[in-house]
C-alpha cells in the first residue's frame, strides 16, 4: 500500500490533498480518481455553460503521476 | 440545546442507556435500577470485531455502552455498506430476537464495552415494566427516523452536506449521552468507513472533508472531530434534529 494525494480543481477552486488515500496499485489509484470526477460535477452543477473538473494525482514524492480531465459543455440550440 | 430530562436523585448519571431512554418515557427509579442491572454483564470487545454477522440467528440483545460500533451489509460485489452507527447507550438489535436471521452484520470501529441481554430478560421487561418498555419503542422509532434521515441525505444531498449533517447527527446523539463536548466528539472511524456510510467514494470523502475544514466548519484529525461553529455547520447541512426525538418526553396515559 502505498499514499497518493488527489489534487481536486472542480472549475471554481482547486484543493490541494493533505491527507492522502491508501491504494495497492497504480491501477486502483488511476481508477478512483477517474471515479471522482461525476459525483463532484453532479455535486455541484454548473450555472455557467460550460465547467472543466480536474484531477491530479501526487505519490508521496510529491510527484504527480496522473490526471483525469472531465469537461462539461452545453450550448442552447435554437 | 435541549433541557435535560428531569433526573432522579438515584440516577447513575452515567450509564448512557439510561441517559439515553430517559428521553424516550418518564422513567422512575425503579426503572434506572432494572436498567442498571441489566447492564451489569458486560465484556470488552477489540476493535474491528463482528459482534454479528450477515445471516447469523441473533441468540442475545446487544447493547453498546462504551465505543462504537456500526451496522453494515456487504454487497455481492464486495462493496461494503455501513447504514448505522450506534454509540454508547444504543441497542444493536433490540426487537432482532423477533427475527430469525440476522439481515445485516454489526462490528465495532473502536474497542468498545458491550452488554448482552438473554432474550428472557427483554421479554420479561416488554411484560412488567410499561415505561422502559415505552423507551424501548422509543428508541426504535428513533432509529428508524434516523434510517429514514440518511436515506433522504444519500438521495438528495450533496456529498459536502451529507458529511456535515453526519457530523451534526452524531455531535447531538453523542451530547445526550454525554460523550461530546459543545463543539467536538471522537469518531474513531477511518476515510474508507465514513466513505461507505456516506455511499461516496473514498478519494471523495477525502476532499470533502478538506473542503470542509477549507472553509472552516469542521476539521477531522486523529479521529476527532472539532466544529468550528456549530451554526454554521447546522445552517451548511440544513439540519434540523427533529427526527432525533430528543426534546423531553411526553406524558404518557397511565394505566389506572
Amino acid at each position: 500500500m502505498a499514499r497518493f494525494y488527489f489534487d481536486i480543481d472542480d472549475g471554481l477552486r482547486l484543493i490541494r490533498d493533505q491527507e492522502g488515500v491508501e491504494f495497492a496499485s497504480l491501477g486502483d489509484v488511476s481508477t478512483a480518481a477517474i471515479g471522482v470526477l461525476s459525483p463532484i460535477a453532479s455535486d455541484h452543477l454548473p450555472d455557467g455553460r460550460q465547467r472543466v473538473y480536474v484531477v491530479k494525482v501526487r505519490d508521496d514524492t510529491d510527484r504527480y503521476i496522473f490526471v483525469a480531465t472531465l469537461s462539461l459543455v452545453s450550448e442552447r440550440l435554437d | 440545546m435541549w433541557p435535560r430530562p428531569a433526573m432522579g436523585a438515584w440516577c447513575v448519571m452515567d450509564n448512557p442507556l439510561i441517559r439515553k431512554l430517559e428521553f424516550g418515557a418518564r422513567l422512575e427509579t425503579a426503572d434506572r435500577a432494572r436498567l442498571e442491572e441489566i447492564c451489569r454483564r458486560a465484556r470488552r470487545v477489540e476493535a474491528r470485531t463482528d459482534l454479528i454477522e450477515q445471516g447469523e440467528p441473533p441468540s442475545m440483545v446487544r447493547l453498546v455502552l462504551e465505543g462504537m460500533a456500526y451496522r453494515y451489509k456487504l454487497l455481492p460485489n464486495g462493496r461494503r455498506s455501513i447504514v448505522g452507527f450506534l454509540l454508547p447507550g444504543d441497542f444493536c438489535d433490540l426487537h432482532v430476537a423477533i427475527l430469525g436471521r440476522m439481515d445485516h452484520a454489526i462490528a465495532t470501529a473502536v474497542t468498545s464495552t458491550v452488554v448482552e441481554i438473554d432474550r428472557d430478560t427483554i421479554e420479561d421487561i416488554t411484560r412488567t415494566e410499561p415505561r422502559i418498555t415505552r423507551a424501548f419503542w422509543w428508541a426504535t422509532l428513533v432509529d428508524e427516523a434516523t434510517l429514514r434521515e440518511w436515506l433522504a441525505s444519500m438521495g438528495h444531498r450533496p456529498a459536502d452536506k451529507q458529511m456535515a449533517h453526519l457530523f451534526c447527527e452524531l455531535l447531538i446523539r453523542l451530547q445526550a449521552v454525554g460523550r461530546a463536548s459543545v463543539d467536538s466528539f471522537r469518531l474513531p472511524v477511518t476515510q474508507d468507513e465514513l466513505a461507505d456510510t456516506l455511499g461516496i467514494s473514498v478519494v471523495h470523502a477525502n476532499r470533502v472533508l478538506q473542503q470542509l475544514r477549507e472553509d472552516g466548519l469542521v476539521t477531522m484529525r486523529n479521529r476527532t472531530v472539532k466544529i468550528h461553529d456549530v451554526g454554521r455547520l447546522y445552517a451548511f447541512a440544513e439540519f434540523d434534529p427533529t427526527y432525533l426525538h430528543l426534546a423531553p418526553p411526553r406524558n404518557e396515559p397511565e394505566a389506572a
